[in-house]
């Protein structure tokens, strides 16, 4: 992958993706990498920073015999990720046009 | 390494965080890896415990610089520092009087050589005055007494600056000295 991916569109893509369907960390990372190629160890570290910052929260559920944490987005989460939305519409356009000129 | 060596070390990596921080990070790779179908492809696509480690505590505001042999040094630490207090506080009565001695012989050596720069300007003018009044009365004991006084004032000009800003930067260097024993003892428990 040809553009490395900076820290608030990681943001977008978790808040996205969580909001989606309540998950657990396993299953986010590997949506995750289906679109960017980025490292499991970069993965916690966000989700703790957004769980800190009220965008997430968690809930415990039993599976198999096991603990399995959720993630679930709050509404400051989906305000801050209708937010990031809005903002990245904007860029990629202007990304685009500049990039599809004298095509 | 299987999956209880990997929790194990990113334990032990992760002990500069709190004691809730540390469950949290560690259980959410504990779920990542039994989640996996494998613990193999699990554990190669985790890493090392320490990287790992090393991007949370990054996150944490923890000081990125450390290296790896760093934080294996440091996690010995909280232990040993709780150790260390209490046998300083038993060992009061015997430390007590070498500390006091020590600090004696400190204050006494600054005393002694101030006393020696002081007395230097104090006879370098004495004689000078007392030069110039017995000049009148037999001159070659007042040139002499001059002379001497000259010879003093020279000396103490000599000494004075370079003993004063020894005496300031040996305070600075001790005040350093106690905050970072104090840091070594105490900081790593913030």
């Amino acid at each position: 992958m040809a553009f490395p991916i900076n820290s608030t569109l990681l943001d977008a893509l978790v808040l996205a993706i969580v909001k989606k369907e309540d998950t657990y960390g396993y299953r986010i990372t590997q949506d995750i990498r289906s679109a960017i190629d980025i490292s499991e160890s970069t993965l916690y570290p966000v989700l703790r920073r957004l769980q800190k910052d009220d965008c997430l929260e968690t809930y415990d559920k039993e599976y198999m015999g096991r603990n399995r944490r959720y993630y679930k987005v709050t509404s400051k989460g989906e305000n801050t990720l209708n937010f990031y939305i809005g903002e990245w519409t904007v860029h990629k356009n202007k990304i685009d046009s500049i990039l599809n000129t004298g095509v | 390494m299987n999956k209880n060596e990997f929790l194990k070390r990113l334990r032990e990596f992760l002990s500069p965080l709190s004691e809730e921080e540390r469950n949290n990070a560690v259980s959410y790779y504990e779920e990542f890896i039994e989640d996996c179908e494998s613990e193999e492809i699990a554990l190669s696509q985790l890493g090392s415990p320490e990287e790992i480690a090393g991007q949370i505590l990054r996150e944490n505001g923890i000081n990125s610089e450390k290296t790896t042999s760093d934080i294996k040094s440091e996690i010995k630490s909280p232990k040993n520092t709780t150790l260390i207090i209490i046998i300083i506080i038993l060992t009061f009565p015997l430390w007590i009087g070498f500390v006091c001695g020590a600090f004696g012989l400190i204050v006494g050596a600054i005393a002694l050589a101030f006393s020696i720069v002081v007395s230097t300007i104090a006879v370098g003018v004495s004689c000078l005055g007392s030069g110039i009044i017995v000049i009148f009365s037999s001159l070659s004991i007042g040139l002499v007494l001059l002379g001497l006084g000259l010879i003093a004032i020279a000396l103490f000009a000599l000494a004075a600056i370079p003993f004063f800003s020894l005496i300031i930067n040996g305070i600075k260097k001790l005040v350093e000295l106690i905050g970072v024993g104090f840091n070594k003892l105490f900081g790593k428990e913030v």
